[in-house]
């Protein structure tokens, strides 16, 4: 069977989630450079999406519906404040103000108590201001699809960091944030779970601090890291 | 006269125009995709996993994979709905995949009856009943052993590999089951990721 066989008998088992990783990402490797591979992938994904259409239809429950979009608006309202920009549509009484109350949901990790008023500062420096550093880094080969952004007030008092795209952590851990100091670190606190395609975590402590680094670990307290780092960012 | 308001267009755009606004960060256009799809979404969640708190997990956390990667849609692998489908499955299967191994092997064999079940409730969306009959019919139409290997893979979750040990049957065998079938099926449903409206 020549590759090419070997590819398109394949197809089927991408196309319907029975591939194997590897396997997966050979096909899409060779279907970016062959439109004619792409979409016969594209159809036969169309046609393994049909089955869903033929499954017991059942009605989501209201409370999923509002859950998500209470999660989605106030995701909206963190990537306003954090591009200094209105995202979307102004919603009645979205002004920055009431923005800002947002924070404090997505705030509940890394000691961030100030982090409206952390973020209030950050914004008013603006992004062109040469003052605010921004460190932006990608994902340490344990998760190379993730990437993070710190942005650090000038007087060092405080910065957001902004992590997308983590992998799931492993079953029973959490991820956990770590200021670095040399060859100490301390704590910051757990990112809420199940938030690894976007968290947004304040810190407001700085002194001393050399990197910021993120690993999945146990949730219970711990002293020190056990995990390699999944994100680290250096200050 | 009052200019018209943005948002009251938002229902009269195509799935892929409010993927563009969902981009930019448009909680109303991601509110109206949800609308359209959440609860076909919803089924495939519930019958994969046939758990509702599972399912309600699973498609919370596929949705918001889509309010905040919506970037990596791309028209040219397809509909909207079939993307959206896609990560509801792929995320779906991985939960099947941690299940017990022995639990999941009862489950996707009495599952492929279930896969041929009409559902009490199909008959409120006329279109998604056209859909959901033609899909039926095609299902219908394949050879046992093709539409029994389509349903062990996609809604049993279970890789070409495991579906050879399962059944006995040599790889080779199975991949080519697997073709046949799905490209019979996609034949038969002409272009069921069609756009929507």
């Amino acid at each position: 069977m020549s590759d090419r066989d070997e590819i398109r008998e394949l197809l089927s088992a991408v196309a319907l989630g029975a591939a194997t990783p590897s396997e997966v990402a050979r096909v899409e490797k060779l279907a970016e450079d062959d439109p004619e591979l792409a979409a016969e992938l594209a159809g036969l994904r169309a046609a393994a999406g049909s089955l869903a259409l033929d499954v017991p239809q059942v009605d989501p429950p209201p409370s999923l519906r509002e859950n998500l979009m209470a999660e989605v608006r106030r995701d909206a309202d963190v990537r306003a404040e954090l591009s200094g920009a209105t995202a979307g549509p102004a919603r009645a009484g979205g002004g920055r103000l009431s923005r800002l109350r947002a924070w404090p949901a997505i705030a509940a990790v890394a000691g961030v108590a100030a982090l409206g008023l952390l973020a209030w500062n950050i914004s008013l420096q603006g992004d062109d201001d040469p003052g605010v550093r921004t460190v932006a880094v990608a994902g340490t080969p344990e998760a190379p699809g993730a990437a993070a952004e710190a942005r650090v007030l000038p007087d060092g008092s405080g910065a957001i960091l902004t992590v997308t795209d983590l992998p799931e952590p492993p079953r029973g851990r959490q991820y956990e944030l770590w200021l670095v100091r040399g060859t100490e670190a301390t704590s910051g606190g757990f990112l809420p779970a199940g938030d690894v395609a976007f968290a947004a975590v304040a810190v407001t402590d700085l002194d001393g601090v050399t990197a910021l680094a993120i690993t999945a670990e146990p949730p219970v307290n711990t002293t020190a890291p056990t995990a390699p780092p999944v994100v680290e960012v250096p200050l | 006269m009052t200019p018209p308001d943005p948002r009251d267009e938002l229902p009269r755009l195509a799935d892929e125009d409010l993927v563009g606004l969902v981009e930019g960060g448009d909680p109303d256009a991601f509110e109206l995709l949800y609308d359209r799809h959440a609860r076909v979404a919803f089924s495939l969640a519930f019958r994969l996993l046939g758990d509702r708190a599972e399912a309600e997990d699973l498609v919370q956390d596929a949705f918001l994979s889509v309010w905040r990667r919506s970037a990596s849609y791309a028209p040219s692998r397809g509909s909207v709905r079939t993307w959206l489908l896609g990560i509801v499955h792929n995320r779906g299967v991985d939960r099947l995949r941690n299940q017990a191994a022995g639990a999941r092997r009862q489950e996707a064999l009495e599952g492929v009856a279930l896969t041929r079940e009409r559902s009490p409730d199909a008959a409120e969306d006329a279109v998604a009943e056209v859909m959901a009959g033609h899909v039926r019919q095609g299902l219908d139409d394949l050879p046992p052993e093709q539409g029994q290997v389509i349903s062990l893979a996609y809604f049993g979750g279970f890789t070409h590999h495991e579906i050879a040990g399962l059944l006995e049957l040599p790889l080779g065998t199975v991949k080519s089951r697997m073709r046949l079938g799905l490209e019979r099926l996609r034949t038969m449903l002409g272009d069921p990721g069609a756009a929507h409206p």
